[in-house]
């Protein structure tokens, strides 16, 4: 089998970024930490950065072949925070989080002696979110600068505007003239310019945001985060203020691109390749910092219908935490490195480059969109041979929602159709045929098996397209950010649907024997320490036994956070006995795989996992599972298939079917596998693919049923929509009266603090909301199953679904949340004691319960 | 006097050492104490003075750098090296230039400096040259100001000095002024932080601490310079000054710097400036063509010591400009000394006496404030100096008005 792989390998050609790109680093001054907040060149060809730390420095000498030949200069101490830096006519300017600055040097000695306040017209308290960037010039010597909103305990999530012009982007002129710009940002890390001179602003996902976005600025418009309309006149005029909470009506101006999650968690400024080829073949487009995952990323912008929108792809990863870009004329690219004490990857600090090296790598070199497709355009031209079919493109359509959640993961997901494809003569562009395309969609499509004709893999197979509008559309598309009902409680909208296995009490509903619950955290050597904690599952591979899952035989998504040791591993266990593990390799940088096994140990598949940050980081896998599949005759095709393997929403590996074989039968359960490790995983939950609920029965929330109920206590009773939304204290009665077996359909959500359940006659009642960690929380069967861990998110709607049978001695009852049995139990009931015809009850404690569906279905 | 709250009354303590328990004369001893945190000529140079790492530096070739001089804005000491030095030194420094020399040229690298290695011992032998061997002197070649910035990177090109500490958050004054921009707390407790502000900080160990929303001077302090713990964490916070107390302006909460007509004018900052080992602190009165430059100044009269406030006023429009004084109470005008300043007497902070010269500036009698009436030239140049003294003596009044008042 070994060799098998080995003589697999060796005929893969794979291309590695570092083939074309190389990056190296400028060393720091000794014991000086290099937080970059801004970066341009000087005349000379030094360049000079701003520091997050408040000082200023020149590199002489920064495109030295030897890095370690730059020179440093320290030429100014003491700015509050320089998170922008512009040369404009060999003089340094710089925006501090106070002021805008020029510095001057007067005597030439390397020095700053003049700093000369440009302005300090906006407004600051001393929350430390207020940071501003910048700071681009336009051809008229304006200067742009973005001024970001407040972060203010406790629910530091809302971003908040408490002074003039947080939120906006500002125009600066010559004389320090203020110009409040455009409003509606959130944390504008990044400003730039095009190669057409346009300015251009990064964002952050977050509230209003939904992932990171890439902006064209334009005057007077707004684009999307509320809070900072309250300085615009008419709302000034009206005197009020944004809520926290609610969407404004406000016209909104789309993102020019939506970057993908997996791509870009935290951007950076953004830099136009106006070098003339020197950093290789991407004449004008933008580079694109990006500190989470630490790399670079390339845009590709036209203009359909006059606006900018385009492509997007990862362009060289393993930079390290970059928060500015900028070009040398030499085709140097510099990136400077901050994470600012947020996560980024390492490093954290400090100046590299990154350069050509002169091999032209097979890369998308530009995507057009089509009014049916795009037309995409290589580097070089695709090798004579192969054969190109609407089978070697994969793609997906997909829209955000724009709330006040904290980002949002995509919505409406749908495969679209590559109808037909053509490769130019030349063999250097394809034209992509996708009929069904929309406007107000992002589009993600991979490309396999493409390579050039001198045999370099296709580098970056896989692009993101923000189809704002499609070419010659006429009327409004539809905004991709599209607005919803605001979620009631944080984090309840992004997660319908899920079931939370370990959250709160995590080894109530799974087993977990030998596992140990501790803090995430690793020492020097990178290993486990045993602290206690509430955070981190971890195993110890000599001693823990498999942590069996309640999701066996369903189709659905099992989503996990992994926190790894150096040279770790996680293995999960499918219900055949198959595995997949994933494996940390304790190298620096790091690196990881992910291996499918059959349950004899046999490699059924593996691959390297792209964007695996290493050991002591979080990172959040996922694994689309389904069910063996039969054939008409019945005969089984496979012991099940993984759809897909994520990492974060990148996909490692998809459609790995398990074989038939005759090696052990698993455990019919998923599982984590303690035998594998050691590792560490949390909130561990399920989204089954079908979690409809069954037909039919007494609709007990219909106003027939209602008018026949009878409240007692202090229970109020609402009826928003036709729905029912119960609050207070006290019960409530229907009329109907229980059939003997039956269940029970209902889709409900309640407030985080509430208590309440709904009796089912004969001593059987299911248990409704939660409030401290350890009580009874949904899906909890009085006396049968006691349920403490939090399966479901306080405001998040979800599906409740209650078998009762009644044989004549015993009563049971099992429950379902969101297609996922989680409580059953049943009860011994003593001669002539069951009682016919008790009618369902809600008993209320506490909090605020909403039914959106409650039915009783007789099942004879 | 009204009584002091808490904090002047430690600062006044801070200022005052230990002077009640000394038995020799007051006066002598609180000069004693005004000094005595000053750092030694021989300390170690502290960590916000960087030392630039420069290991294996290489230098492009004179010629071509040289022909690029014109462009250059402003002239940088590494291409006046490169245009005068490197035929000897080397174009990295290290000594091994393109002309051999029978006496090899001196290497920077080592940090080895025939004369010292200070900016103003290297900058002798720049301009005087070493005489008998072939270093020569480029005092016809060069401007006093290209000798300083060849002489700055010379000395950038020995060794780092000081190890920094990238945990270290003191930032201290050597031999240039520093400033530093940022969130000020309340000098009293209860009284607004101001998000925008800046502390100087001079080589005579006293430093400055603004508000610059609208430029007023807070507070005079004297001793070490800042903690900037501003960008610790994820930044946002305060920064820290370090040094003690000597006189909290206006109870640390004062009303705007200037009275334009008798009306309280704002004061919007053009910026900050090095020059004569001083920071001078640039403003502009609202709605007027007025630029103010304020430097703050050490002050010694004798054994008394103080600081001075020193404006350069342009007043184009010669429009009446008066100056709130925040003295603690009603002045009495004690004589003019012979650099024709004007003496005034109050009571000080705690128990101190304070003496308050004016020169380019009268008092107004004004009944609960001390209102000075500046000169209203359209170049105007106004000194206000502060003494601070453990009380008032004849002796005192002797030093004052019998010597000249040295800044």
């Amino acid at each position: 089998m070994l060799s098998l792989l080995l003589s697999l390998s060796s005929l893969l050609v794979v291309a590695e970024e570092s083939d074309y790109y190389v990056v190296e680093t400028i060393p720091s001054p000794d014991g000086e930490v290099i937080e970059v907040g801004g970066m341009d060149m000087l005349p000379d060809g030094s360049l000079a950065l701003s520091t997050r730390r408040g000082r200023v420095w020149i590199v002489e000498n920064p495109t030295a072949e030897n890095p370690a030949d730059a020179v440093w200069h320290l030429f100014a101490d003491g700015l509050a925070e320089g998170l922008g830096l512009k040369v404009i006519d060999g003089e340094i300017h710089v925006i501090q989080r106070t002021e805008l600055s020029r510095l001057r040097d007067e005597d030439g000695d390397r020095r700053v002696d003049h700093i000369d306040t440009l302005t300090q017209d906006w407004g600051l308290t001393n929350n430390y979110h207020e940071y501003a960037f910048g700071l681009p010039v336009d051809d008229e010597g304006n200067l742009y600068v973005s001024l970001n909103l407040a972060f203010v305990n406790p629910e530091w999530w809302h971003g908040q505007s408490d002074q003039p012009w947080r939120g906006w982007v500002m125009r600066i002129s010559p004389d320090g003239e203020v110009t409040p710009f455009a409003s509606g940002f959130r944390s504008p890390c990044g400003v730039g310019r095009n190669a057409e001179g346009e300015i251009f602003v990064t964002d952050n996902q977050g509230d209003w945001m939904p992932v990171c976005p890439i902006f064209h600025v334009q005057e007077g418009r707004f684009y999307g985060h509320p809070k900072s309309l309250r300085w615009r006149d008419d709302w000034l005029s009206t005197g009020e203020i944004p809520t926290d909470t609610q969407p404004v009506a406000e016209p909104r101006q789309p993102a020019a691109i939506w970057i993908p999650y997996d791509w870009s968690r935290s951007t950076g400024n953004l830099v136009a390749d106006e070098t003339g080829g020197r950093f290789g073949p991407f004449d004008e487009q933008l580079f694109v910092a990006e500190l989470t995952n630490g790399m670079v990323l390339r845009a590709d912008l036209e203009k359909i219908n006059g606006e900018y929108q385009g492509a997007i792809w990862p362009f060289r990863k393993g930079v390290g935490s970059v928060c500015r870009v900028r070009f040398a004329e030499d085709g140097t690219l510099f990136t400077g490195l901050t994470n600012r004490g947020w996560g980024g990857m390492e490093p954290a600090h400090g100046l590299r480059r990154i350069r050509w090296t002169g091999v032209e790598p097979m890369e998308m070199s530009s995507v057009d969109l089509l009014e049916d497709g795009f037309e995409i355009e290589f580097t070089r031209p695709i090798a004579d041979e192969l054969e190109l079919t609407a089978d070697n493109f994969k793609a997906r359509t997909y829209r955000y929602n724009w709330w006040w959640e904290y980002g949002s993961p995509e919505q409406d997901r749908q495969p679209l159709e590559v109808a037909e494809v053509t490769i130019s003569d030349d063999r250097k562009s394809l034209i992509v045929r996708t009929p069904s395309l929309e406007a107000g969609r992002c589009v993600r499509m991979g490309l396999t098996n493409v390579r050039s004709e001198e045999g370099h893999d296709l580098l970056h197979p896989e692009f993101s397209y923000t189809v704002n509008q499609l070419p010659g559309q006429t009327g409004p598309a539809p905004m991709i950010a599209r607005r919803v009902a605001p979620p009631l409680e944080r984090g309840a909208g992004v997660l319908d649907g899920w079931v939370r296995l370990t959250w709160g009490d995590p080894l109530d509903r799974v087993n977990g024997e030998g596992w140990t619950l501790g803090a995430a955290e690793l020492d020097a050597e990178g290993r486990f320490v045993t602290k206690p904690g509430n955070g981190l599952l971890m195993n110890d591979p000599a001693v823990s036994r498999d942590m069996l899952l309640p999701t066996g035989g369903i189709n659905g998504r099992l989503q996990f956070s992994t926190f790894l040791p150096s040279g770790g591993a996680v293995g999960l266990g499918l219900p055949s006995g198959a595995s997949v593990v994933l494996q940390d390799h304790g190298t620096d940088p790091p690196a990881a795989t992910i291996r499918v096994m059959d349950s004899d140990d046999s490699i059924i598949g593996e691959w390297p996992v792209d964007f695996w940050f290493g050991p002591g980081q979080w990172q959040v896998l996922s694994f689309d599972y389904e069910q063996p599949r039969f054939d008409e005759q019945g005969r089984q095709l496979d012991q099940g298939r993984i759809a897909g393997i994520y990492l974060e929403d990148g996909a490692i590996a998809e459609a790995v079917q398990i074989p038939m074989n005759t090696g052990d039968v698993g455990s019919g359960v998923m599982s984590f596998l303690g035998d594998v490790g050691p590792g560490g995983i949390s909130n561990i939950r399920f989204h089954a693919t079908n979690r409809s609920l069954p037909g039919g029965g007494i609709n007990l929330i219909a106003d027939q049923a209602m008018a026949a109920s009878k409240r007692t206590g202090e229970l109020q009773e609402m009826r928003p929509d036709g729905r029912l939304a119960l609050s207070g204290a006290g019960t409530l009665e229907w009329g109907v009266q229980l059939p003997e077996s039956f269940t029970i359909a209902a889709r409900l959500r309640y407030k985080t603090g509430t208590m309440a359940q709904l009796d089912l006659g004969n001593g059987l009642a299911i248990h409704l909301g939660h409030d401290e960690v350890g009580e009874p929380s949904t899906g909890s069967l009085p006396d049968l199953d006691e349920v403490t861990t939090h399966l479901m998110a306080a405001g998040a709607w979800f599906n409740l679904e209650a078998t009762v049978d009644w044989n004549g001695s015993r009563t049971s009852m099992e429950v379902m949340l969101n297609g996922v049995p989680l409580s059953a139990g049943s009860l011994e009931v003593p001669d002539g004691q069951w009682e016919a015809g008790a009618r369902p009850m809600i008993q209320m404690q506490s909090g605020e319960l909403e039914f959106a569906e409650l039915r009783i279905i007789d099942r004879p | 006097m009204p009584p002091l709250p808490p904090i002047v009354k430690e600062i006044v303590v801070n200022v005052f050492c230990s002077a009640v328990l000394a038995p020799i004369l007051a006066v002598v001893i609180f000069a004693a104490c005004w000094w005595g945190t000053m750092p030694s000529s021989s300390a170690p140079k502290p960590t916000a003075e960087v030392v630039p790492h420069n290991q294996n530096q290489t230098g492009s070739p004179p010629g071509e750098t040289a022909s690029r001089r014109s462009s250059i804005r402003p002239v940088s000491g590494r291409t006046l090296f490169l245009a005068n030095c490197a035929s000897c030194h080397g174009a990295d420094g290290s000594g091994q230039g393109e002309l051999v020399l029978d006496r090899p040229a001196r290497s920077f690298k080592d940090g080895g400096f025939s004369f010292g290695n200070t900016i103003a011992s290297i900058e002798r032998v720049i301009t005087s040259g070493i005489p008998g061997t072939p270093m020569p002197g480029f005092k016809a070649t060069l401007d006093p100001r290209e000798r300083r910035a060849v002489a700055r990177y010379v000395q950038d090109l020995g060794p780092p000095q000081v190890k920094v500490n990238p945990d270290d958050t003191i930032m201290s004054v050597t031999d240039r002024p520093q400033v530093i921009r940022g969130e000020l707390t309340p000098l009293v407790a209860g009284q607004p932080s101001h998000v925008r502000g800046l502390i100087a900080g001079n080589t005579d160990g006293l430093s400055w601490e603004y508000r610059t929303d609208d430029v007023r001077l807070l507070a005079v302090r004297q001793g070490d310079f800042v903690k900037r713990e501003n960008w610790t964490g994820r930044s946002g916070e305060p920064v820290r000054p370090l040094g003690r107390m000597v006189r909290i302006v206006g109870s640390g909460d004062p009303g705007p710097s200037f009275l334009l007509n008798g009306k309280p004018v704002g004061s919007r900052l053009l910026g900050t400036s090095i020059k004569n080992d001083h920071v001078s602190i640039r403003q502009q009165l609202v709605g007027t063509n007025i630029r103010i430059a304020e430097t703050g100044l050490s002050a010694t009269v004798g054994t008394m010591a103080g600081y001075e406030r020193m404006f350069q006023i342009d007043n184009p429009d010669q429009q009446k400009l008066d100056m709130p004084l925040h003295l603690e109470s009603a002045p009495e005008l004690i004589g003019t000394d012979q650099n024709g300043i004007l003496w005034y007497r109050s009571s000080g902070p705690g128990d101190l006496v304070e003496l308050t010269g004016l020169q380019g500036a009268t008092l107004v009698d004004s009944s609960d404030d001390s209102i000075a009436s500046l000169e209203n030239g359209p170049k105007a140049s106004v000194r206000i100096i502060t003494l601070l003294a453990p009380e008032w003596t004849p002796q005192l009044q002797q030093a004052l008005l019998g010597t000249e008042v040295s800044a």
